[in-house]
């Protein structure tokens, strides 16, 4: 009996910490097709501010979604070589590559606000370049970029794959045919992990982005405190709403795309 | 899958490996490898065999100074990739992204072979270790056993100058060990290939080996065949690591060493295992096996007397410890049958040519 009555103590625990932490979001987004938030679900439902949201800041999202690829893009290019060299660098026992690793890490850890800055003073007399969508990828992918390093470095330090390439070496495999043939499909599990991370912080990033960003230059996020600041809350909700319908399918798949890999590849 | 190639020798000139550290991990080292031989690196952890193996592969580089040579070629600067050389892993290192089929086929694919005759030859090297029709098996569909078998197939592919293999059976638990060990020596005796093979199992490699290097801390103890090392150890280190041995003091009489409970017959005086002086202190070291046990009534002036401290039944024989007044008790072993009881009063006794080493006290190295 006891035990039953721990279990279910527990139980309302359990399901009281999860309504805290759902019923804001449940009621953001059911406030985006609400008539009249103030008046409550008795106004009627809607998909009015949807609309009206979509014809309004559609641009921003077909942003953030290219910078989020591109910025994928970057990091897959950029931070997948970087790890490997990290990791077999004077075999892997250099203090320089600890350094970089580190290094690395500073924009996560620095407020994106003072990133952006830097950026500006350093690049700002660029005119182009400053209202280009590119000055945004590259706060981006400053930002973004430890997150495809750190899991793809993890996997690559690891003795078995440092073992794979010595017996492709020896069968006459040089670097750059090891490199694609053996340490990229098996790394694959870090380097999903590493762009299921990359997407969702560049969709999601705001900091950096609202720092750097010119009317012409706005992503979703922006756009988001943008329409919250200036316009009815279910406006900024539906935006949210539509938010939550972009990314959780992405969140989903690349999640399925991460388990997938890992059973066929179980190093 | 004969080889068409000549085998080639290897050789080591002053080879020598320190790491970025500063600890040296081998002293500088000379070895020579004869064509076609099977060379086994002997030792505990830590001796350098492993080094030593990677130092021949290419996946270390000798200290300023060394030399390895392939034949007459001095591959010292050559990368691992560039030296025509098989290697097999302990973790067996197959391509899990890969199908057996594709793991055999991946060195000849970099060649450009062209695909039909690389089936052709996936099909014969599969053969070759009884593993017929797994071509398109998944790599983690296979058991130990024939991982590593995948593996060596996958080494030979290429008909490589030289085999290296870094403890390839030590994955594999005892019953599969042997079966993959008989079928290796087989194929090393019949490729007639230049292999040289890591271990620190003992059996392993007086099963495997035509000559064994023993190592301790970066330098070889001793280079010999099997037979050479297990008879004529040339010094304490590799006496103890090569099976059991047993090792007592006593005092040079005639023809005899005397111990407190009773005496061994010495080998002649000309004999150079004698190096012992009369009237003094000596060492004399000789292998369970060769102990002959002997009831305690049917003991004579020859032989040793003792107590039995301990048996071990081993199926097909028994072990004794037998404490006999000395330092450490005399492992003995019988493959008689009997029925012995620890704390009886038994005899030894042990032929003057089963003695395998003799030293006096005096300059006895460290035990």
């Amino acid at each position: 009996m006891r035990n039953r009555l721990r279990f279910y103590v527990q139980l309302a625990f359990t399901l009281l910490v999860c309504a805290f932490l759902v019923v804001p979001v449940v009621l953001s987004m059911l406030a985006g097709v609400t008539e009249n938030f103030f008046v409550g679900l008795s106004s009627g439902l809607t998909l009015r501010w949807v609309a009206q949201v979509w014809e309004m800041y559609q641009p921003t999202i077909w942003r953030s979604l290219f910078i989020a690829l591109a910025c994928l893009a970057v990091t897959l290019v950029a931070g997948v070589p970087l790890a490997y060299m990290l990791a077999r660098y004077r075999g892997g026992h250099s203090r320089l590559a600890r350094v970089i690793e580190e290094l690395l890490m500073m924009p996560v850890a620095v407020p994106g606000l003072a990133t952006a800055l830097a950026l500006i003073m350093a690049y700002g007399q660029y005119r182009q370049f400053r209202a280009s969508i590119l000055f945004i990828l590259v706060g981006h992918v400053l930002f973004t970029l430890p997150f495809m390093v750190r899991p793809v470095l993890a996997v690559m330090q690891s003795s078995q794959l440092a073992q794979l390439e010595e017996a492709a070496a020896s069968l006459g495999a040089g670097r750059l045919r090891r490199f694609f043939g053996i340490v990229i499909p098996n790394a694959a599990s870090g380097i999903l992990a590493g762009a299921l991370m990359v997407v969702t912080l560049s969709i999601g990033e705001f900091n950096i982005t609202w720092m750097l960003h010119t009317p012409l230059t706005q992503t979703l996020p922006v756009g988001l405190a943008d329409a919250y600041a200036s316009m009815r809350l279910e406006v900024g909700s539906a935006y949210t709403l539509i938010f939550f319908f972009m990314i959780i399918p992405l969140l989903i798949g690349m999640q399925w795309a991460t388990q997938a890999t890992r059973k066929k590849v179980s190093l | 899958m004969k080889s068409k190639k000549e085998a080639v020798s290897i050789r080591l000139h002053q080879c020598a490996k320190s790491f970025a550290n500063g600890t040296r991990a081998l002293q500088p080292l000379d070895l020579e490898i004869h064509p076609g031989e099977t060379l086994v690196l002997l030792g505990p952890s830590g001796c350098g065999k492993t080094t030593t193996l990677r130092m021949i592969a290419g996946l270390e580089f000798p200290d300023e100074g060394g030399r390895v040579l392939f034949g007459e070629d001095d591959v010292t600067a050559l990368p691992i990739e560039k030296r025509g050389v098989g290697m097999v892993f302990q973790n067996y290192a197959l391509f899990p992204n890969m199908s057996v089929g594709e793991n055999i086929a991946y060195g000849m694919k970099i060649r450009k072979i062209p695909a039909g005759e690389r089936a052709e030859r996936v099909e014969k090297l599969l053969e070759m270790v009884h593993l017929q029709g797994l071509s398109h098996r998944r790599v983690d569909q296979l058991s130990g056993g024939q991982k590593q078998r995948v593996a060596l197939a996958r080494a030979l592919a290429m008909e490589p100058r030289v085999l290296l293999l870094d403890e390839p059976l030590t994955a594999l638990d005892a019953k599969l060990r042997e079966a993959v060990r008989s079928d290796l020596n087989k194929l090393l005796r019949s490729l007639g290939i230049t292999a040289i093979y890591v271990t620190h199992d003992q059996s392993e490699a007086m099963a495997l080996g035509d000559r064994i290097v023993v190592m301790e801390r970066g330098k070889i103890s001793q280079i010999g065949t099997p037979q050479e090392i297990y008879y004529h150890p040339a010094n304490d280190f590799v006496a103890d690591f090569i099976g059991a041995m047993n090792r007592v003091q006593g005092i040079v009489s005639g023809d005899r060493l005397l111990l407190p409970n009773g005496s061994l017959p010495l080998p002649d005086a000309g004999n150079p295992m004698n190096a012992a002086q009369q009237g003094q202190q000596a060492w004399a070291m000789f292998r369970p096996e060769d102990v002959q046990v002997v009831d305690i009534t049917e003991a004579d002036a020859q032989c040793l007397r003792g107590k039995l401290i301990n048996t071990f039944f081993l199926g097909d024989r028994t072990r004794f410890e037998i404490e006999i007044g000395a330092e450490r008790p005399v492992i003995a072993e019988t493959s008689r049958r009997g029925w012995w009881e620890a704390g009886q009063q038994i005899a030894l006794r042990v032929p003057a040519e089963a003695l395998v080493k003799m030293a006096p006290a005096a300059v006895k190295e460290n035990a």
